[in-house]
C-alpha cells in the first residue's frame, strides 16, 4: 500500500505544478484571445488595440526572465518535482536568466497541455461510465462518436480516460524533472562560486583551527615543561624540590585555566559560523558519501572535462586527513577550473604511510590567464596551512607532459593520526 | 670546544616566563650545565652573549620586538667574525614550525620542542656544544622538503673530493664522526679532518649548517 500512496502522492504534486502552469498559459491564451477579437471587431480603432498589445505585451513577457520568477520557479521544482537544485545565491548570469525564461516558458506549455488533457479526458470518460449505467441521463451530444460503443468497452473506454489524465500529469511531470536541471541549474560561473564561497568558509575555519592549535598547543607546552620540571627538581631533591614544584604547579593551574577559556572563545565562534546548519551537514570527507566524487560531478555539470581516478575503497583514513584531502581536492578543482584549461585530472593514490593527491590540468592559452599559476591566492595558503597541521606537504608548478605545459598540484598527507609522538633519532 | 672541566654555559631566550623557568630547572639540575643567563627577546641577545659569554644559546622563534630567526642570523654573524661565539638551538612550539627551518637557514645548530622530555632537552645541548652530530636529521630532511633552492647543482661548485661527498651524506643521515669512522674504516681523527673541509669548502661553521646546504642544494635528495 505504501508505495500506492506515494505514487498518488507524487502524481498529485506534479499534478498541482502542471496546473499552475497550466493556468498562467491561460492568463496568456484569454489575453491572446481578447485581443484577438477586438482586432476582430471593426468599431475599435486598431492604433488604441496595438498600443494595448505592446503595453499587456511587455507586462505579460516580462516574468519569464525575471530573476524572482527564476527563483520561485526553482523553489517550485524542489517541492513539487523533487529535483535537488541549488536554491542562487548572489549574482546570476545572463545566460542563466535566458535558460530560466526557456524553463518559464516549457512549464506553461506542458502544463496547458496536461490540464487540458485533465479538462477533456475526464469528463469524457466520466460520461461514458455513466451513460451506461443511467441511460438518458447524460447527453449523447457530448461524447458524439462514441454513443455507439456497446456498453462494456464504453466503461473500458471512460476508465482509461480518467486513468490517462493522471498519466498525462506523470508524463508532464517527468518531462519537466526531465528539463529542471538543464534549464534551472546553476550555471558554470554559479557553479564556481558556490564552491569558492565553500572554500572561502574553509580557509575562515582554517584560521580558526590555527588560533586554537596555537594557542591551546602553547598552553600545553608551557603545562609539559612545567611537569617536566617539578618532577625533574622532586627528583633530584625531594625535600628542597618542593618549592619549585608548587611554583610550577601553580603555574600548570593557571595555564590550564586560560586555554579552556580560549577553547571556549574559538568553539564559540565555530558554532555561530556553523548555526544554520548545524547538526545536519556533516564536515565533507574525501571518501565520504559527498566526498571527491561528488565534487567532480559537480564540476562536470559546468561542462568541463574532469576525471577522477580514486582507488575504491581507498581504505582506512584518520577523520582528520579525510577532511584535509577533500579540502584539496575541492581547491585544485576549483583552482583548475577558474585558471587552467581541459582536461583537469584528479588522483588519489595510497601509499604505505601517505595518502598522494595530484590534480592536474592543462595551461590555458588565452590571455590573461596564468594556467592555475595564482598560487598567491588564498587557497593555496589556506591549504598549506591545513597541511601543516596535520603534517602534510604540498607543492604546485609548472611542468611538461608531453611538450605542453601542464600545471600540477601534489599533496601528500601521512596516514597516521598527526596527533601521535614526534619523531625523535 | 667546551672544556670538560667548566660546565656548558647556556642563555635562555624566551618571551614566556614560564618556558625559561621550566628550562631552567632542567638545564639547572645537570652538574655539566648551567644556565647563566635569561632574556625575553631577541633584541637583549648581543648584550646577553658579551656579558655571559654563553656556549649554547637555546632560542624561542616567535617573540615581540627581534623573533629568533633575526636575532639568530645576526648572532651568527657576528660570531662568524668574531671566529667563535655561542652555538644557537631554536626552540620551538610546533614542528611544522616554518620558521625552524628558516632559523637554521639562518645558523642555528639544531632545533628542540618545547614538548621535549627533558632527558632530549639535555641531550640536544650536549650534542651541540660538542659538535660533533646532528640533531633529528630525519625531521631536518622533511623540513627541507620543497625548498630546495631553485639553482640547485648538487654541490657541483663546492669541489668536494669524493671521500669528503660520502662524509657529508653519513652526516646527513645523522652520524656522528665515530659512526662515520666505523662505516668508512678510517680513523676519528681523519673524519674530523674530513668533516672540517666539508665545513670549510661549504663555508659554514657546523654540521648542521653543512647538512642544511647538502640538502637544500640536492646533494643529498630531500624528497
Amino acid at each position: 500500500m505504501g508505495h500506492v500512496r506515494r505514487l498518488a502522492e507524487t502524481t498529485a504534486r506534479r499534478a498541482v505544478f502542471c496546473v499552475i502552469g497550466g493556468l498562467m498559459f491561460g492568463a496568456y491564451a484569454v489575453l491572446v484571445t481578447g485581443f484577438a477579437q477586438m482586432l476582430a471587431d471593426p468599431s475599435v480603432p486598431p492604433v488604441i488595440i496595438w498600443i494595448l498589445v505592446a503595453l499587456a505585451g511587455a507586462i505579460a513577457l516580462s516574468p519569464p526572465v525575471l530573476l524572482g520568477v527564476r527563483t520561485l520557479e526553482i523553489q517550485a521544482v524542489r517541492a513539487f518535482l523533487d529535483v535537488d537544485l541549488p536554491v542562487p545565491v548572489g549574482r546570476v548570469s545572463g545566460e542563466a536568466r535566458w535558460r530560466g525564461a526557456l524553463w518559464y516558458t516549457a512549464h506553461l506549455l506542458i502544463g496547458a497541455a496536461a490540464t487540458m488533457a485533465l479538462l477533456t479526458a475526464v469528463p469524457l470518460g466520466v460520461v461514458l461510465v455513466l451513460r451506461t449505467s443511467a441511460t438518458g441521463l447524460v447527453m449523447n451530444r457530448m461524447i458524439g462518436s462514441f454513443a455507439g460503443l456497446p456498453w462494456p468497452l464504453a466503461v473500458l473506454l471512460g476508465l482509461v480516460l480518467i486513468a490517462a489524465a493522471g498519466a498525462a500529469f506523470l508524463v508532464g511531470g517527468a518531462l519537466l524533472r526531465l528539463l529542471a536541471p538543464r534549464l534551472l541549474g546553476p550555471s558554470a560561473a554559479e557553479r564556481i562560486a558556490a564552491l569558492e564561497r565553500q572554500a572561502r568558509t574553509q580557509a575562515e575555519r582554517n584560521r580558526l583551527a590555527r588560533d586554537l592549535h596555537d594557542s591551546v598547543g602553547h598552553a600545553l607546552t608551557i603545562t609539559t615543561l612545567q611537569a617536566a620540571a617539578a618532577a625533574r627538581a622532586l627528583d633530584r631533591d625531594p625535600a628542597g624540590g618542593t618549592d619549585v614544584a608548587r611554583t610550577a604547579l601553580s603555574a600548570i593551574e593557571e595555564t590550564g585555566r586560560a586555554a579552556v577559556a580560549d577553547l571556549d572563545r574559538v568553539l564559540g565562534l565555530l558554532r555561530t559560523d556553523a548555526e544554520p546548519n548545524r547538526g545536519r551537514v556533516p564536515v565533507p570527507r574525501l571518501t565520504g558519501p559527498t566526498g571527491a566524487a561528488d565534487l567532480v560531478e559537480r564540476a562536470r555539470a559546468t561542462g568541463r572535462d574532469v576525471r577522477l581516478d580514486l582507488p575504491r575503497p581507498v581504505g582506512p583514513i584518520p577523520l582528520v586527513i579525510d577532511r584535509e584531502a577533500y579540502a584539496i581536492v575541492r581547491e585544485g578543482l576549483t583552482n583548475a577550473l577558474r585558471h587552467g584549461a581541459d582536461p583537469v585530472t584528479i588522483g588519489v593514490t595510497r601509499g604505505p604511510a601517505h595518502l598522494r593527491i595530484v590534480v592536474t590540468n592543462a595551461m590555458s592559452t588565452g590571455p590573461g590567464t596564468d594556467g592555475g599559476a595564482t598560487t598567491g591566492g588564498r587557497g593555496l595558503a589556506g591549504l598549506r596551512e591545513g597541511l601543516t597541521l596535520v603534517g602534510g606537504d604540498l607543492r604546485a608548478g609548472t611542468f611538461e607532459d608531453a611538450g605542453r605545459p601542464i600545471w600540477r598540484l601534489i599533496a601528500e598527507l601521512p596516514l597516521t593520526d598527526p596527533t601521535e609522538e614526534p619523531e625523535s633519532d | 670546544m667546551t672544556d670538560p672541566t667548566e660546565p656548558t654555559r647556556v642563555l635562555l631566550v624566551d618571551d614566556e616566563a614560564l618556558v625559561r623557568t621550566g628550562l631552567r630547572i632542567i638545564v639547572d639540575g645537570e652538574d655539566d650545565l648551567s644556565v647563566v643567563g635569561e632574556v625575553s627577546d631577541g633584541i637583549d641577545v648581543p648584550d646577553a652573549v658579551a656579558r655571559h659569554a654563553p656556549d649554547v644559546v637555546l632560542m624561542d622563534v616567535r617573540m615581540p620586538r627581534v623573533n629568533g630567526i633575526d636575532a639568530t642570523r645576526a648572532l651568527v654573524e657576528r660570531a662568524e667574525r668574531a671566529g667563535g661565539g655561542p652555538r644557537v638551538i631554536v626552540v620551538t612550539t610546533f614542528e611544522n614550525d616554518d620558521y625552524v627551518f628558516d632559523a637554521l637557514l639562518a645558523g642555528a645548530s639544531g632545533f628542540l620542542l618545547k614538548r621535549a622530555r627533558p632527558e632530549e632537552v639535555l641531550d640536544a645541548i650536549r650534542v651541540v656544544a660538542r659538535g660533533e652530530s646532528v640533531l633529528f636529521p630525519r625531521a631536518l630532511r622533511r623540513m627541507a622538503r620543497g625548498r630546495q633552492s631553485p639553482t640547485a647543482d648538487g654541490l657541483s661548485g663546492a669541489g668536494l673530493t669524493e671521500r669528503e661527498g660520502e662524509v657529508l651524506r653519513l652526516m646527513a643521515a645523522g652520524r656522528s664522526n665515530a659512526e662515520i669512522a666505523g662505516e668508512l674504516f678510517l680513523g676519528v681523527e681523519t673524519v674530523k679532518t674530513h668533516v672540517g673541509n666539508v665545513l670549510a669548502k661549504l663555508g659554514v661553521r657546523d654540521r648542521t649548517q653543512a647538512v642544511v646546504v647538502a640538502f637544500t642544494s640536492g646533494f643529498v635528495p630531500a624528497e
